[in-house]
């Protein structure tokens, strides 16, 4: 998926404006000349800098068309995509009940399912790396992984 | 037995020799580990330091810190995943040369100058360190202010692609280095109430998401296939690094002097030295066409110079107990613990204990050779297992190490959105390693600029006014406008 | 034969289990230790040696967790949203009594269950060692004289150090504008910065400045305390060198979220001051310069409210409150 360069300098620019519309609101330290706007505002000027040139740029080069659909072209892989990203999303809302250990499988075995590991493999592979990256990271470095199902059993 | 015997012997004891092994090997397997850095290693071995004897206690952070910064290469050679922020700089080279199948090449060189830099930041302490900590306490934020600025000149050399859009880039992360409540002002920026924002943009989750979560992404839409390229096996290191050796000695060189330099400066550490190193070698380059392609001369450089800059910052934690990066702060700490407490006088009635600091840099350096190479091969037998398999893995390893550094989900949350922010900006065409760049220096060069305006009541020639911050300054000011100056002349013979 | 044996053990198993929280006294699990500060500042090594010293009284591990960012709220917010089992407790430090004068948080001591304070470190006065400057009254008459002209610096916009100084000058009948604050990173940049010449005045603990005193670099000339310090006996107190009554100082203390339950403080604080008391943590205390201060439970809430009203009222007065 890919927008042309004329989008892309649209978005640019209307980032830059409301950018530059939050920083305005921002107080400045008392008596002091350069305060929290300076920079958000110096930042905003250069992102419209850049639109208003990849905007012209876009204008003058070769008309291309305004989405391009290259990886998503692909048989399955928009899915793919979109699957990946709801694991990361399961994983943040379910880990705290389910505790790591049995979500972390869970979403490994989707995802090992999903690119055609046969499910034997992918069940293995899923139980054991998340168990060792348990042990790696809860009990050796002391990372307070959260708890829940299968880890009180440890 | 002068001090120095004294200080060598006070390391040559089995006991000693073995807490540094250990803590080296702890502290490649924490480099390793992508979300945890170096600096969450030293901070892992303080309660431990608390029952040593100091010689041993030190030896234990120094041998850990060196080796965690080497180890932060191995994950961002085989999986585009930084170890630590150190190695985001060349992380796409190094990447770039495991998908030409030449991963043990680019480990091999990581292991080899990282050890050299160490080596050679060493000696500078060791002969120089009074003289330099002087110096770098000079630095206001006026000079801090130029600094940061030509680091920032750094985006122009690194990206690859259209300059356009490597600025394009570069401003998005000085942005994204605008949020939260850690700016000179003191006030909510972009927070939209949330606790969370107020910490900012943590710029290791951001890392972990821009590299590694982007190339997942990328992977799972192509199905994962493996790649047909073979990963040809280092035979002899010792033949490949002596031709290397031979042919990249002034790249090397430069890196250990850019390293060290920045390293010294107490408001820059072993990440901005790569940066910098990297821009220098592709700036000063006869093939700088090669660079992004899987070339292994800036990985020298940065690589040399990211070690260098760790030994380097213990010129000023050491003479004056102010650290030269978030590693010594630490080690300040323990070094008060221990009874060696940091300061001019240190040197001059406890000699042989600076001594044995000395011979511990040396030995641990050396150390980072056998130790390196046995990282290596266990790392390049990863690239062995199926994509398919390795993918899903990766991405729960960015989860744990995006979670680890902050010990909250926010950390995840920031990894998801820069994961797609990443990957999108590829797709564009649009360079990511400025926008790391534009994070990582971003709060420095507001800091600066701010303090600086209040010191100086709002006058702009104040960053003319000391004499190290004109020079700086005339130097940034030409390394910016040198590249313009030479499109203007060409345009106009063009016209 | 064997599934009787399998359901046997199941059903052992899972007694056991049902009954275990019962029996086991707490601690039963390793216990999290949240710091709302960054890993190797003061703050930390006090909390790395807390932990380490509960975990051999209470047998379980302590483990030292960084919330870090947003000048202390994040951390602070974590410790009061843990759930109140004891199995999260937190490191406190004197920022509670601040940040919400400031509008940046609703947390204030009133949101934790206080367990003990451990330490404090008094704000002190230093200028470059060769500044012309004997006493600290020098300083003031010099500051009166030319407004605006002194810069300081030692933490944030807004911070504890900042605060010191702007409330000393208020003591002092001095207004606080007429010393510009100049942001910095901690302390440690601050003085860095004035070893470098760019502000004139640093306000930040005596431990925080110790090495770059030790150096000749630098010299103390008032603690902001009502005693003399252990550290540098020699560095008089506020009050004998201008007679001000403004003492101030940064604090630390551990805590747990409200509604901690009986039995779980009942094993803390005990077990927090036996760790006070040890050599271990008393020899910490002086090899690093910092100073003790014990208050256990409500004293150390009193203790809390009590440095909470008397900031506010300070930060009103100097206009860093909302």
């Amino acid at each position: 998926m890919r927008v042309n360069d004329l989008v892309l300098a649209v978005l640019v620019l209307a980032g830059a404006c409301v950018l530059a519309g939050a920083a305005w609101t921002l107080p400045p330290i008392p008596g002091q000349h350069y305060g929290a706007a300076v920079f958000p505002l110096a930042i905003a000027g250069g992102l419209f800098l850049c639109g208003v040139v990849l905007g012209l740029g876009a204008l003058r080069g070769a008309r291309v068309p305004f989405v391009t659909r290259t990886w998503a072209a692909e048989p399955g892989a928009a899915w793919r995509v979109a699957a990946t990203l709801s694991a990361i999303i399961f994983y943040m809302l379910a880990a705290p009940s389910l505790g790591f250990i049995a979500t972390s499988a869970l979403v490994l075995l989707g995802l090992f399912l999903l690119l055609g590991v046969r499910l034997p493999v992918a069940a293995a592979a899923a139980g054991i790396a998340s168990l060792c990256v348990f042990y790696a990271f809860a009990h050796l470095l002391r990372v307070p992984l959260p708890h829940g199902l299968v880890e009180g059993w440890l | 037995m002068g001090a120095v015997e004294a200080g060598i012997a006070m390391v040559m004891r089995f006991d000693v020799i073995l807490t540094i092994l250990a803590a080296a090997a702890f502290g490649i397997v924490v480099g390793a580990i992508p979300g945890l850095t170096a600096t969450m290693a030293i901070a892992l071995l303080v309660p431990i330091t608390f029952f040593m004897e100091p010689i041993p206690a030190v030896g234990a952070m120094i041998a850990c810190s060196a080796m965690a910064i080497f180890a932060g290469d191995i994950p961002s050679t085989l999986m585009r995943m930084p170890g630590t922020p150190a190695s985001a700089a060349y992380t796409d080279e190094c990447y770039a040369m495991t998908r030409k199948g030449e991963a043990e090449v680019a480990l091999g060189a990581n292991v080899l100058f990282s050890a050299l830099g160490g080596l050679f930041g060493t000696a500078v302490l060791i002969v120089a360190a009074p003289l330099l900590a002087e110096v770098a306490l000079g630095f206001s934020s006026f000079e801090y202010f130029w600094l940061a600025l030509l680091g920032l000149s750094c985006a122009i050399f690194i990206g690859t692609g259209a300059p356009l859009k490597g600025l394009l880039s570069l401003l998005l992360g000085l942005f994204f280095a605008t949020i939260g409540l850690d700016n000179p002002a003191g006030i909510p920026r972009f927070t939209f109430g949330n606790a969370e924002l107020l910490s900012g943009v943590d710029f290791i989750p951001a890392m972990i998401g821009l590299f590694a979560v982007s190339e997942v992404l990328r992977a799972m839409a192509s199905g994962a296939p493996d790649w047909e390229m073979r990963q040809t096996a280092m035979r002899n290191p010792l033949k490949g690094w002596g031709r290397m050796f031979v042919t990249y000695w002034p790249q090397q060189l430069r890196g250990n002097i850019t390293g060290t330099a920045i390293g010294i400066l107490p408001g820059a550490g072993a990440d901005i030295a790569a940066w910098v190193s990297y821009a220098m070698s592709r700036k000063f380059s006869k093939t700088p066409e090669k660079f992004g392609t899987g070339h292994v001369e800036g990985i020298i450089e940065s690589t040399s110079s990211n070690n260098a800059a760790l030994a380097g910052a213990w010129v000023p934690a050491l003479v004056f107990g102010i650290p030269g990066d978030s590693i010594t702060a630490i080690v300040i700490g323990v070094l008060y613990l221990k009874g060696l407490n940091p300061g001019p006088t240190l040197f001059l009635n406890n000699p042989q204990a600076i001594y044995a600091v000395f011979t511990i840099f040396i030995l641990a350096n050396l150390a980072m050779i056998p130790l390196g190479l046995a990282a290596l091969k266990a790392g390049t037998a990863l690239l062995r297992v199926p994509r398919k398999l390795m993918m899903p893995i990766i991405l729960v390893f960015c989860i744990v190490g995006a979670y680890a550094v902050n010990n909250s989900v926010y950390g995840v949350v920031l990894m998801l959105g820069f994961g797609v922010l990443g990957f999108l900006m590829e797709e564009h065409g649009v360079p990511i390693a400025p926008c790391v760049l534009g994070i990582v220096l971003g709060k420095l060069l507001e800091e600066a600029f701010v303090t600086s305006m209040i010191k100086a009541d709002g006058q702009l020639l104040a960053f003319f006014e000391r004499p190290m911050a004109a020079g700086l300054g005339v130097l940034t000011l030409l390394v910016l406008c040198l590249p313009l100056l030479g499109r203007l002349r060409r345009a106009l013979r063009s016209a | 034969m064997k599934r009787l044996l399998v359901a046997a053990a199941g059903l052992a198993l899972s007694v056991c289990l049902s009954f275990a929280p019962a029996i086991a006294a707490y601690p039963e699990r390793p216990i999290t230790l949240i710091v709302p500060w960054g890993a190797g500042g003061g703050t930390d090594s006090v909390a790395r040696m807390i932990a380490s010293l509960l975990e051999r009284d209470l047998g379980q591990p302590v483990a030292v967790v960084n919330r870090t960012g947003g000048q202390g709220v994040v951390g602070h917010q974590a410790i009061a949203d843990a759930t109140p089992d004891g199995y999260t407790i937190g490191l406190l430090t004197v920022e509670i009594a601040m940040m919400h004068w400031q509008g940046l948080t609703k947390l204030d001591p009133a949101s934790y269950t206080p367990l003990a304070l451990v330490n404090e470190d008094p704000a002190g006065l230093q200028v470059r060692a060769d500044a012309p400057y004997k006493t600290a009254k020098d300083v003031i008459d010099d500051v009166t004289k030319s407004p605006g002209k002194y810069k300081a610096s030692g933490t944030a916009q807004g911070g504890i150090w900042h605060l010191a100084l702007a409330g000393m000058l208020t003591s002092l009948k001095v207004q606080p504008t007429a010393v510009p604050w100049v942001p910095s990173n901690g302390a440690a940049p601050g003085l860095q910065d004035l070893v470098a010449g760019g502000v004139q005045i640093v306000t930040c603990s005596l431990p925080e400045a110790r090495a770059l005193i030790e150096a000749g670099r630098v010299k103390s000339l008032a603690v902001m305390a009502t005693e003399r310090s252990k550290l540098m006996p020699d560095v008089p107190t506020l009050k004998e060198a201008t007679g001000s009554d403004w003492t101030i100082g940064a604090w630390r203390g551990v805590a747990g979220p409200k509604g901690l339950p009986k039995e779980v403080t009942d094993r803390l604080i005990p077990a927090l001051k036996k760790a006070y008391d040890s050599k271990a943590y008393q020899d910490f205390l002086s090899s690093r310069g910092f100073g003790g201060r014990w208050a256990e439970g409500a004293a150390f809430g009193a203790f809390m409210t009590e440095a909470d009203a008397s900031l506010g009222k300070v930060m009103k007065e100097v206009g860093l409150a909302k």
